[in-house]
């Protein structure tokens, strides 16, 4: 029996693009464990993020399993789903998708707000050290227009981080960046990755960045081709 | 989700504009309603206050059973006799709940003025009642324009004159009676035969306030009485105002030849008592072994202008109500759509930090209330302003069916606005709900990945 936390059997989906059925995942199949930090290398169009949305439970597969963290997600209604992402993933997205009407401190709060059992002083704790993580105390009341790039994808970083997940997605989190804000961020992740032993599955077309990750899967035309 | 109201009022500040044009919809829409309200309201007082006390209802009138169809027809079986008075008067006397009561003899009859007569309704009730139903409060506060003597002053001001009458103002026009008893005193006497037809006819009639009362008694006499004039008023319903006359009970009696009066009113100091007290004077009564009907003012049988009126307005009030509520979820639904499209993307990340479908419909649905919330504290300071601005403006208007014309006078009431809030409210929310349901459905993917938002 495999001990992967994560693991994707023979799964495909395909979405219509206007006119266009798209195949983008072709069967593809994939194991992560526990603390390995991940990225998902290959071209546009080839499926990278169709992964990243299925492993995410954002989205369903039309055929194939994923079972996560012995969760298999097909099992699971909507609530089961949002529930799962809230106490188990994080994610990072390419826009940093922050809410602009929260400042730095709410934002990373913000999927605390449906952890009932913690207390304000808990939740202020926490997120007060997840903004120390990344090394953003003297912004916690700013508001995200307010920051620079790097900043806001620091914020994400807390956000995904705060809830303690076991997995943390992120899809090309570094594409809207300059190459020395990359450098940093990658850092960073790493950084985490080590300290805290969460897995990080990332997608990238970026080669440079290939030599930081412990392991690299790389993929093309909805299928692995190394992993 | 914790903190729910205060991310729903932070997510009310994105566009500023957009949602101030929506609470401005909403309170002028309510402050409209507010408007609304108030003038139904006074229009409702208005024409209780008519009903219960200047067409001498009140809330409570005690016939026999049977009397008020067949008072006129069979008196003597149907008017209530003296020991029948007494035992209702003990009883409301007794009652905590009735301020005071009034005796009224009403029959058909003519007025003349030895020239001519008119077919007038006529009403026997003590001076002092009368003075004390004109000047009540409620009257004074809602239709004090119909409680004042056109000309002279009510008949419990002339307690030595025998037989004192108020004649209503079309009446009193068509027998030519110019003046009213204290414009006459000090003018030579009138002649005793009169110049009828004659350019003399005119002046000699306004020489003194005399009206003669002509009808015939219960036991089928023909009998006449002579009153005096003390005022001209303006009878309650225009129907009235070209014969109606007033005077004392006694009068009436002795015209009719009677000791009977037709029904006994009960002034109530809270309305809302009326049926119980009706209900319970009846079973009292029932129990004594006399048998009465109590019918309350709102008894459309008893007083039909006042209930068909009021239900007309309520009729209208409740579709313009609903008009504007249309209008304001319309309203809601289109900022809202707007809104929620702008952040179709932000809604897809809140589904993938596991935000579910209800927490954040009812997220959409708690930014509506609050602006509805909003709109409607908006709403009910500028619907008063405006009552305010518009009864200080001393508008006046002619009621349909009323003599005269009375003050528009803009009187929210508390209840109206709060059954008007209570509609609003949850109509707002419920567009809200509507269109947020659809928004969240949808695939959390394709929210991420939207154009728009």
């Amino acid at each position: 029996m495999s001990d992967a936390f994560v693991q994707v059997e023979q799964v495909h989906k395909t979405y219509q693009l206007g006119e266009t059925r798209v195949h983008a995942l072709r069967g593809i199949s994939l194991e992560l464990h526990r603390g390995e930090f991940t990225a998902l290398v290959g071209a546009s169009g080839s499926g990278k993020s169709t992964l990243l949305n299925l492993v995410g439970c954002l989205d369903e597969p039309d055929q194939g399993r994923i079972v996560l963290d012995g969760h298999d997600v097909a099992h699971l209604d909507d609530a089961e789903r949002s529930k799962l992402r809230n106490r188990r993933i994080g994610f990072i997205f390419q826009s940093f998708n922050l809410v602009p009407v929260l400042n730095v401190f709410e934002n990373v709060e913000l999927p605390l707000l449906l952890h009932e059992e913690l207390s304000a002083a808990e939740r202020r704790k926490r997120v007060e050290q997840a903004i120390s993580d990344v090394g953003l105390e003297s912004f916690v009341r700013h508001w995200p227009d307010k920051l620079s790039g790097g900043q806001r994808q620091r914020v994400a970083i807390a956000r995904a981080l705060v809830t303690q997940p076991l997995l943390v997605l992120a899809d090309e989190p570094t594409a809207n960046l300059d190459s020395e804000t990359t450098a940093r961020l990658v850092d960073l992740l790493v950084d985490l990755n080590h300290k805290r032993k969460v897995t990080f599955l990332f997608s990238t077309h970026d080669e440079k960045l290939m030599g930081r990750v412990a392991r690299v899967v790389r993929i093309r035309d909805g299928v692995t081709v190394t992993a | 989700m914790q903190r729910s109201w205060a991310v729903a009022l932070r997510n009310l500040q994105r566009n500023r504009r957009r949602n101030a044009a929506t609470v401005a919809a909403i309170a002028f829409g309510y402050a409209g309603l507010v408007v609304l309200g108030g003038y139904a309201a006074r229009v409702d007082r208005f024409l209780r206050t008519n009903a219960v006390y200047l067409q001498h209802a009140g809330h409570v009138a005690v016939w026999m059973k049977g009397g008020l169809d067949r008072a006129g027809a069979e008196p003597e079986r149907y008017q209530l006799d003296a020991a029948a008075q007494q035992r209702i008067l003990a009883w409301a006397g007794a009652d905590p709940r009735v301020e005071f009561t009034a005796r009224y003899l009403r029959g058909m009859g003519l007025a003349g003025n030895g020239c001519t007569t008119q077919p007038t309704r006529l009403f026997g009730v003590e001076p002092e009642v009368l003075g004390r139903i004109v000047r009540h409060p409620e009257v004074q506060g809602w239709s004090s324009e119909l409680a004042t003597p056109v000309k002279g002053r009510w008949m419990d001001a002339y307690p030595k004159v025998q037989h004192a009458s108020a004649v209503s103002v079309g009446l009193a026009e068509m027998l030519r009676k110019r003046r009213v008893y204290d414009e006459v005193q000090g003018l030579p006497p009138a002649a005793t035969i009169l110049d009828c037809d004659t350019e003399k006819e005119a002046e000699q009639l306004a020489q003194d306030a005399n009206v003669q009362v002509m009808s015939m008694t219960y036991d089928g006499m023909f009998n006449a009485v002579d009153t005096e004039m003390t005022a001209t008023f303006h009878y309650a319903e225009a129907h009235g105002e070209n014969g109606t006359l007033y005077t004392s009970v006694s009068t009436l009696q002795t015209l009719f030849a009677t000791d009977r009066v037709t029904y006994v009113a009960l002034f109530l100091k809270d309305p809302a008592d009326a049926a119980n007290v009706a209900a319970e004077l009846t079973a009292a009564m029932a129990a004594a072994g006399l048998q009465v009907e109590a019918l309350t003012y709102d008894e459309e049988r008893w007083n039909p202008y006042y209930v068909g009126t009021m239900a007309f307005i309520g009729s209208m009030i409740g579709i313009i109500t609903l008009l504007v509520s249309l209008v304001l979820i319309l309203t809601v639904i289109g900022a809202l759509t707007l809104s929620i499209l702008e952040r179709t993307r932000e809604i897809g990340t809140w589904r993938a930090l596991g935000f579910g479908r209800g927490v954040l419909t009812s997220l959409v649905v708690q930014e509506a209330f609050l602006l509805a919330v909003l709109g409607v504290v908006a709403g009910v300071v500028i619907g008063l302003m405006a009552a305010a601005m518009i009864n200080a403006a001393d508008i006046r208007f002619s009621p349909p069916g009323v003599p005269g014309t009375i003050a528009l006078l803009i009187k929210p009431s508390p209840l109206t606005c709060a059954v008007q809030a209570v509609l609003i409210l949850p109509s707002v929310c419920v567009a809200a709900w509507l269109v947020a349901r659809a928004q969240v459905r949808r695939n959390v993917v394709e929210l991420l990945t939207a154009q728009s938002g």
